[in-house]
């Protein structure tokens, strides 16, 4: 069984010393300050595009395919090299801010999965077929945010980061930051 | 402490859906699920495997799963029976007579299953922009709709290339559902 979970603020809090399972994952309030597991080379779960739009226009401002092997990360000065493969920093219009929904949309790609299941904090992929391409667009209302935030947002870059995590067994597996500008 | 576990369970299923969109090979489930979502459905290639669209609509959250409908995928299907309240079944209706017949014995198929037992299930009659394409009463013949007793039905003729009635369908299984599961609150 497998499990994801995303997190997204404004601020780094420190990480527990051992954050293994989902359940201690979701206890986490703050995006966690350094990776909580070991960048693995082979995983059962590759990530092959992944794109951002909204809802309202349906433009969409971010659009990352990962043909090969590797993700075309954007190359952080701010990460050490060793986390680099997982690190991926964002740039956007300080509108998507405001925007009323946005959508993102995950295609991935299952590999020698047999009964396994990924699941988010709010929702359950279930059963995913043994080399299956897959997607999940998941459609949401973006908070409001008051223009004291937006602000403080827009002046601070790579202030705003975003935790996901990715677990087999209730095991982490996968654990992806990103960091946001807006402009 | 079994009762507050079970309502528990009820209250974090609250006003959340789960839709299964099933049909044979090219009938047409990607492009309603991407022209429900407002998506651009000029370029669909087969599902080797699952969309999921979370969104909401009318107030509900709906898990809106659409599997590939090739024979080979087929036998996977029922790994997504579990906690479906709405079953779409698409129908390509202007699809050759033995494909017509598949269609036939694979509903029939899937509502024998238990797991699918308590899911209100929709037909679109999909592709009417097509000249050759049946009619939903001669679709609802063919698939023998009127002996249906186990389950809350209806059918509707849709166009997912132009996006006709796709939504009063939509409407119409999400109104049941909230009929069924949630009358309760």
């Amino acid at each position: 069984m497998a499990t994801a979970a995303s997190r997204f603020g404004f601020k780094s809090s420190t990480s527990p010393h051992h954050a293994a399972s989902a359940a201690d994952i979701l206890k986490l309030k703050k995006p966690s300050k350094d990776f909580l597991c070991p960048n693995y080379i082979s995983n059962p779960v590759q990530f092959v595009e992944f794109q951002i739009r909204d809802m309202k226009s349906n433009h969409v401002f971010f659009d990352v395919g990962r043909p090969i092997e590797t993700l075309d990360w954007t190359q952080s000065n701010m990460v050490d090299p060793e986390n680099m493969t997982r690190t991926i920093e964002y740039a956007f219009p300080k509108e998507i801010l405001s925007f009323e929904s946005i959508g993102t949309n995950l295609v991935f790609a299952i590999h020698y999965f047999k009964d396994k299941m990924i699941k988010s904090f709010d929702f359950s992929f279930g059963f995913c077929i043994p080399n299956s391409v897959n997607t999940w667009e998941n459609v949401y209302k973006v908070p409001k945010l008051d223009e004291k935030t937006i602000k403080d947002m827009v002046a601070n870059p790579n202030k705003t980061v975003s935790d996901s995590y990715y677990f087999v067994n209730d095991k982490l597996i996968m654990h992806n930051k990103a960091y946001y500008t807006y402009y | 402490m079994g009762l507050l576990s079970i309502l528990r369970k009820l209250k974090a299923r609250e006003k959340e859906m789960r839709i299964l969109i099933l049909g044979l090979d090219n009938a047409g489930k990607t492009t309603i699920l991407k022209c429900i979502n407002g998506e651009d459905t000029s370029e669909i290639s087969p599902t080797l495997g699952f969309n999921i669209k979370t969104l909401e609509h009318n107030g509900f959250k709906l898990n809106i799963w659409d599997v590939g409908g090739q024979k080979s995928i087929r036998s996977y299907w029922r790994n997504y029976f579990e906690q479906t309240d709405g079953l779409v079944w698409v129908v390509d209706s202007a699809d050759r007579p033995d494909r017509m017949e598949d269609c036939r014995r694979e509903l029939a198929a899937l509502l024998q299953e238990e797991r699918l037992a308590g899911a209100t299930l929709l037909i679109f009659a999909n592709k009417q922009d097509l000249p050759s394409a049946r009619t939903k009463e001669q679709i609802a013949e063919i698939l023998k709709l009127a002996d249906i007793q186990t389950h809350h039905w209806h059918i509707e003729s849709c166009s997912a290339v132009t996006g006709d009635r796709l939504l009063k369908g939509m409407d119409w299984i999400v109104g049941d559902i909230a009929d069924r599961v949630f009358m309760l609150d």
